[in-house]
C-alpha cells in the first residue's frame, strides 16, 4: 500500500521549505508533494485521476497565490474534481487573519479547517488526526 | 344698441329692487282700480240724479197739474158770482167742480176776506165766517195774491176746521174793485197723494216740502223727516205759485259709496296682491342676481388669491400646451429660475430649453398624460438656463383638463434642485473618495496582513527550528532561510514605501511635460529588452503634445506600461506595441498582441498589490498597483481592454 500524502500548495519558497521541515519532525508516516499555485495542483490531480492514482488525503492550502488562488482552486476542485476529493481533508493555512477569509472558508463545506501561520506539528498532528 | 341697452339696463335696475317694483305695480293697479270705480261712481250717480230727475219731474208735472186745475176751479167758481157780487148755484157748482177734481177737499168764496161760502160745508164749518185779512196766519199770503192779481197758494198751514192744508187763492175784482177770493182748499195729505209724493219707494229716497214762512222769511219744512239732509245728495224744485219748494234727497247717504266701497276694497286687495305677487317676482332675479354677484365676487376673490399665489410662489409654476409644449404663461419664480423674462418664454416651448438628455423621458411623460395612461407625474429634469447654466429641477406636471375632456394645457411646476443636485453630486464625489480611499485601506491593511504576516510567520517558524536545531548544518540551513526570509521582507518593505508615498505626496511638483519625449526616453531605456524580444513599438504621438503631470510619475506609468507590453509578449508572435494619444479626449493607449489577461476573472485584482497571474518569474504583482496609485493620485483613471491570446490596451486618461 502506499504511504498517505499531504498536499501543499503555497507560492511562498520559504514556507514550502519550512513545512515540509515540520512534516519530518513531526514524525507522521506521511509523503509530501508541493505545488506554488492552484492550477498547477489542479493538473497534477486530473492526471494523477486519469491514471488512476489516489489524490492526497490531506490538503494545506495557500490563499494568495499568482494566477489561481485557493478560492479559485476550490471552485475548480468542486466543479471538476468533487466525487475524487470526497476523501481529502482540506485545510487552509494562510498568512491571512482576517475574519472575511475565515467566513469565507466557512462556506465551503469541502474546507475542514482554517489555520493562519505560522502552523506548528501540534496543529499538523491534529490534522492528520482528524483525517480518514 | 343704445335703447337696447338703456331698457336692459332698466329692467336691470327693477330686477335688482324687487319692493320698489312690487310698490310701482301696487300703485299702478291702484290707479287704475281708482279710475274704474270713478267711472263706475259718476255712471252710479248719473242714473241716480237721472232717476231722480225723473221723480222730481213726474211730481212736479203733477203739481203743475193741481196748480192748473185749481186755477180753473177757482176760475170756474168765481164764474158762479153775479153782476150784484153775490154767488149763485154755489153749492151745485161747488158740489160738481169737488166731485170732478177729487184733489180738492173744499171750495170757498171768500168775499171781503171773510169765509161765506164753503163746499162741502160738512166738516168745514170752524172756517165759516174766518176772516183771513184779519188773520196773522193768513193776512200776508191773502194780501200777496190781491197785490200780484194771481192765485197764490197759501200753507201748508193750520186750518181752522182741523188738519193741515194748503188754500189757493184767485183774487176776485169786480169793476176793478176786489170783491174777495175764489179759494180752494186741498189737504196736505191729499196734496202729497195726488201728487205721487207718498208713493215714492222711500228705501233710496223721500221728499221734503218747504215754504219760505212769509212773516219770518223763513224756510220751514212740512215733511215729517225734518233731518237736516244738506250734506245728503239731493234736487230740489220751486214752485212759485205757492212759494213752495219740493226736495228729493237720497235716503241712503253714502249708498254709493258703499256700492262701490266693495269694489275699491276689492281693488285695493287686486293691487296688493298684484304688487306682491311683482315683488315675489321681482325677488327671485333679485335673488338670482344677489347669487350671481355674490358666486361673481367669490370667483375674483378666487382668482385674486389664485393670481397671488401663481405670482408670489416660492416655486417656479408654468402653464403650457400639452402638444406643442408651448408657453402659455409663466410666474415670476419660472422666468427668475430660466432667466427667461415671460414673453421671451411665450415665444418658445419647453422642448427648446429642456437638457436633451432628459427631453425624451418628459416628452414620453406628457403623452402619456394626454392619452389618460397617467394622471399626472413629476420627474427630476435639467432646463438650459439662458445663461446656458444647467438648472436641475423637480418637475410635477398635472393635466388642466377633466377626466373626458379634450387635452388642451398642462401645468408645470417647478422647484430648483441644482443646489441640492450639486449638494448630492458632492456627496457622492466624497463618498465615492471615501469609498475608494476606504479600499485602499482595506486593501492596504491586507497587504499589510499578508505580505507582511507571511515573512513574520516564516521568522517565526524559523525561529522555532534555529532554537530547537540539533546540529550546526540545520542552524546554518536555518540562518539562510533567515536571510532569504529578510530579504523579501525588505523587498516588501520598501514596495509599501513607495506606494506610501504616493499616497502621502499630496502637493506633488506638476510641470508640463512633452509626453512624446518622455515616451521616446522610456524606450531607450527599455531597448535592451526590445531587442531582445524583436519588438514593435509604434508611436502616434505628436510632438508637440504636452501635459501637465509630475516627471517621476509619467516616467514610471509609462515604463511599467510598456514594460509589461514587452515582457508579457504571446510565445508565437513578435511583440507589437502601439501607442497613440487622443488629444480631444486627453487619453493615451497603450496596446500590445500579447497573451492579454483574463479579465473575467482577474479584471477586479489587475490593479491590485502583490498579484500576478501567470508563471513569469519577472512579475511581482507590484508594477499595476504603484501605476494605479500614481495615476489616481494625479486625478486620472486607467481603464483596461483585453481578450486571451490576442492582447490587453491600457487606457491612461489625463485630467
Amino acid at each position: 500500500m502506499n504511504k498517505k500524502v499531504i498536499c501543499i500548495i503555497d507560492d511562498d519558497p520559504i514556507y514550502q521549505i519550512l513545512i515540509n521541515k515540520i512534516i519530518i519532525k513531526s514524525e507522521i508516516d506521511f509523503s509530501v508533494i508541493a505545488f506554488t499555485s492552484g492550477n498547477e495542483a489542479l493538473e497534477s490531480f486530473k492526471s494523477i485521476v486519469k491514471s488512476n492514482g489516489s489524490l492526497p488525503e490531506i490538503i494545506l492550502l495557500d490563499i494568495e497565490m499568482p494566477i489561481m488562488d485557493g478560492w479559485d482552486f476550490m471552485n475548480m476542485i468542486k466543479k471538476d474534481l468533487r466525487q475524487e476529493t470526497k476523501a481529502t481533508g482540506i485545510y487552509i493555512v494562510s498568512s491571512s487573519i482576517s475574519y472575511e477569509d475565515k467566513e469565507k472558508a466557512r462556506s465551503f463545506p469541502e474546507i475542514l479547517g482554517f489555520f493562519s501561520k505560522p502552523i506548528n506539528g501540534d496543529s499538523i498532528l491534529k490534522i492528520v488526526e482528524n483525517s480518514p | 344698441m343704445n335703447s337696447k341697452k338703456k331698457i336692459s339696463q332698466l329692467s336691470n335696475w327693477f330686477l335688482t329692487k324687487p319692493k320698489i317694483s312690487g310698490l310701482l305695480a301696487f300703485v299702478l293697479m291702484l290707479l287704475v282700480v281708482v279710475f274704474v270705480v270713478s267711472l263706475r261712481y259718476r255712471v252710479i250717480k248719473e242714473n241716480e240724479h237721472r232717476e231722480m230727475s225723473n221723480i222730481l219731474g213726474m211730481v212736479h208735472h203733477n203739481f203743475q197739474q193741481v196748480l192748473k186745475n185749481t186755477y180753473i176751479t177757482t176760475l170756474s167758481l168765481a164764474m158762479t158770482i153775479n153782476d150784484d157780487g153775490v154767488p149763485e148755484n154755489f153749492d151745485a157748482i161747488g158740489s160738481k167742480l169737488v166731485s170732478s177734481n177729487n184733489f180738492i177737499d173744499a171750495v170757498q168764496l171768500v168775499p171781503g176776506g171773510i169765509i161765506k161760502y164753503i163746499y162741502p160745508l160738512k166738516g168745514n164749518e170752524a172756517a165759516l165766517n174766518y176772516d183771513i185779512l184779519n188773520s196773522v196766519s193768513h193776512q200776508k199770503e191773502a194780501q200777496k195774491s190781491i197785490d200780484t192779481k194771481l192765485i197764490y197758494f197759501a200753507g201748508p198751514l193750520q186750518l181752522k176746521q182741523g188738519g193741515i192744508g194748503v188754500i189757493g187763492r184767485l183774487p176776485i175784482f169786480k169793476d176793478g174793485k176786489f170783491w174777495g177770493f175764489s179759494a180752494v182748499m186741498i189737504k196736505f195729505e191729499t196734496l202729497l197723494k195726488i201728487t205721487g209724493i207718498q208713493s215714492i219707494n222711500s228705501s233710496k229716497y223721500y221728499f221734503q216740502f218747504s215754504k219760505i214762512n212769509p212773516s219770518t222769511n223763513k224756510e220751514e219744512f212740512f215733511m215729517p223727516d225734518k233731518k237736516d239732509f244738506s250734506k245728503k245728495y239731493f234736487q230740489s224744485v220751486t214752485i212759485p205759485d205757492g212759494n213752495w219748494k219740493l226736495y228729493l234727497i237720497t235716503s241712503r247717504t253714502n249708498e254709493i259709496l258703499k256700492q262701490t266701497l266693495t269694489s275699491i276694497i276689492l281693488g285695493f286687495l287686486l293691487a296688493v296682491i298684484c304688487g306682491l305677487w311683482v315683488m315675489s317676482i321681482m325677488k327671485k332675479p333679485a335673488q338670482m342676481q344677489k347669487l350671481i354677484h355674490n358666486q361673481a365676487i367669490k370667483l375674483l376673490n378666487n382668482e385674486i388669491e389664485f393670481q397671488a399665489l401663481f405670482d408670489r410662489a416660492p416655486v417656479g409654476i408654468a402653464k403650457a400646451n400639452v402638444y406643442t409644449g408651448n408657453y402659455i404663461k409663466a410666474n415670476d419664480q419660472y422666468s427668475k429660475l430660466l432667466g427667461y423674462t415671460e414673453e421671451e418664454l411665450k415665444n418658445t416651448n419647453f422642448k427648446a430649453i429642456t437638457h436633451p438628455d432628459d427631453l425624451a423621458e418628459d416628452v414620453k411623460n406628457l403623452k402619456k398624460l394626454s392619452e389618460g395612461e397617467i394622471s399626472e407625474y413629476s420627474m427630476e429634469k435639467r432646463y438650459i438656463a439662458k445663461s446656458g447654466e444647467i438648472i436641475w429641477v423637480n418637475l410635477q406636471v398635472a393635466p388642466l383638463w377633466e377626466k373626458g375632456e379634450k387635452p388642451v394645457n398642462h401645468i408645470a411646476t417647478v422647484e430648483d434642485i441644482t443646489e441640492k443636485k450639486r449638494a448630492v453630486e458632492e456627496l457622492k464625489k466624497s463618498f465615492d473618495l471615501v469609498s475608494e480611499q476606504n479600499k485602499r485601506l482595506l486593501n492596504f491593511s491586507y497587504i499589510v496582513s499578508h505580505n507582511l504576516r507571511s515573512h513574520t510567520s516564516n521568522i517565526q517558524t524559523i525561529s522555532t527550528f534555529l532554537e530547537t536545531a540539533e546540529s550546526q548544518e540545520e542552524r546554518d540551513e536555518m540562518i539562510e532561510l533567515l536571510k532569504k526570509v529578510s530579504h523579501s521582507l525588505n523587498e516588501t518593505m520598501s514596495n509599501l514605501n513607495e506606494v506610501v508615498n504616493i499616497r502621502t505626496n499630496i502637493n506633488l511638483t506638476v510641470e508640463k511635460l512633452h509626453l512624446k519625449n518622455n515616451i521616446d526616453n522610456t524606450i531607450v531605456i527599455l531597448n535592451d529588452q526590445i531587442v531582445k524580444k524583436q519588438a514593435e513599438i509604434n508611436i502616434s504621438v505628436a510632438e508637440n503634445v504636452t501635459i501637465n503631470y509630475n516627471s517621476a510619475y509619467l516616467e514610471s506609468i509609462l515604463y511599467n506600461l510598456i514594460s509589461n507590453a514587452i515582457r508579457y509578449s504571446h510565445p508565437d508572435r513578435n511583440p507589437v506595441i502601439n501607442i497613440s494619444f487622443d488629444e480631444n479626449k486627453n487619453v493615451l493607449k497603450v496596446s500590445d498582441n500579447g497573451i492579454g489577461i483574463d479579465l473575467k476573472k482577474n479584471g477586479d485584482k489587475l490593479f491590485g498589490m502583490y498579484k500576478t497571474f501567470n508563471n513569469n518569474p519577472n512579475s511581482k504583482g507590484i508594477g499595476l498597483f504603484i501605476t494605479k496609485n500614481q495615476i489616481d493620485a494625479m486625478g486620472g483613471t486607467i481603464t483596461v481592454e483585453s481578450k486571451l491570446d490576442s492582447g490587453t490596451t491600457f487606457s491612461i486618461f489625463f485630467k
